[in-house]
């Protein structure tokens, strides 16, 4: 059943964290060691201050540790100062941020879709 | 076959109550292992506290934190009927003073429970629940209605400056009030309206019967459920 975990770090602008799979006690440190890795890629002052987003729309499952994992990572971020965002997760993460209480305590990536008129 | 531990509520963790008919069940997933999920339920002067809890995490610890959880919030309610106030003061206790700080590691707990305070006044039978990063409770309505009780606060032991509200609505007599952890909410995830859902046929069902829908479910972590009608 445990679709498999994946984390991985992609040099992209802003540097991005595409996490997939379940996100659970298994696989909650590996979460927090390539968000680790993100913040130390960073060594620019341009992508210091872009940031990191962690992109979690491929995240099959995710339970109370895994929520840990994103909890930690952002503190991994905060501390070295630099500005963890979120691309908005699908609808089992982002139930469990809400009963969680906690949705309003990340920042969120808007994509800029440029429209043309 | 069923590995699961199930710990019945009993004395002296449920006094006898003449006002509420109560079943409580820790459905505990790793045999061996003490859970991290906790009920309670308390008689005190102004009337009778129920609490249900979960400690984020498994193993020996984290029961541990799950009993000083639980009876953290049995004094705190004991003392004063405002659940908002309790789960206040369980997250000061539990978090980190300053932010940011030291990165916390896989063993950082937090914990998310309901507290519930249910109490006669000359108007009748009233609960006021505040809840922290748990599923919210529901009230099953005698006459056939299943309501989503609460509004959501924050996990709780993680944020310092976490904040916690109550809300209050009356209590009939055959009226039930549903505390769960998200163990009960199956295996899709947590989804509290579908779970309101599935109860809505149960409403004046004997609370035996609502425990076996709760446990039809289970996911494989810990669950348990706390059932309290008006008599």
């Amino acid at each position: 059943m445990n679709r498999k975990f994946s984390a991985r770090v992609v040099a992209s602008d802003p540097v991005s964290i595409v996490v997939g799979g379940d996100v659970d006690v298994e696989s909650e440190e590996r979460l927090v060691a390539t968000t680790h890795a993100a913040v130390q890629s960073l060594d620019q002052p341009g992508a210091r201050a872009a940031g990191l987003v962690m992109d979690l729309s491929a995240v099959t499952f995710m339970d109370s540790s895994g929520l840990r994992g994103i909890l930690r990572s952002q503190e991994v971020a905060e501390v070295k100062g630099v500005r963890l965002r979120l691309r908005p997760p699908p609808g089992q993460v982002a139930r469990l941020f809400a009963t969680a209480g906690i949705a309003d305590r990340f920042e969120y990536l808007n994509d800029v879709v440029s429209r043309v008129p | 076959m069923d590995l699961r531990t199930r710990i019945d509520l009993r004395d002296p963790v449920a006094p006898a109550l003449d006002d509420l008919e109560l079943l409580g069940r820790n459905h505990v997933a790793d045999q061996g292992v003490a859970g991290g999920d906790f009920v309670d339920v308390v008689r005190a002067t102004w009337g009778t506290a129920l609490t249900i809890g979960d400690v984020c995490g498994k193993g020996h610890s984290v029961a541990n934190d799950a009993g000083a959880a639980r009876l953290t919030l049995r004094r705190l309610m004991s003392a004063d009927p405002n659940p908002a106030a309790a789960l206040a003061a369980l997250n000061s206790l539990l978090s980190p003073a300053a932010q940011p700080g030291p990165v916390r590691g896989h063993d950082a707990r937090y914990v998310t429970a309901v507290a519930a305070a249910v109490r006669t006044s000359r108007l009748g039978r009233d609960v006021t629940v505040a809840v922290g990063g748990h599923p919210r409770p529901l009230v099953l309505r005698r006459a056939g209605r299943t309501e989503i009780m609460g509004s959501t606060g924050p996990i709780i032991g993680w944020f310092a400056d976490g904040r916690f509200t109550t809300m209050t609505c009356p209590l009939w007599p055959g009226d039930t009030l549903v505390l769960y952890t998200d163990g009960c909410l199956g295996t899709e995830g947590a989804d509290e309206g579908r779970l309101a859902r599935s109860m809505a046929r149960l409403t004046t069902a004997p609370l035996a019967e609502i425990a076996g829908v709760l446990e039809a479910d289970l996911t494989t972590d810990d669950a348990a459920f706390l059932l309290a009608r008006v008599r």
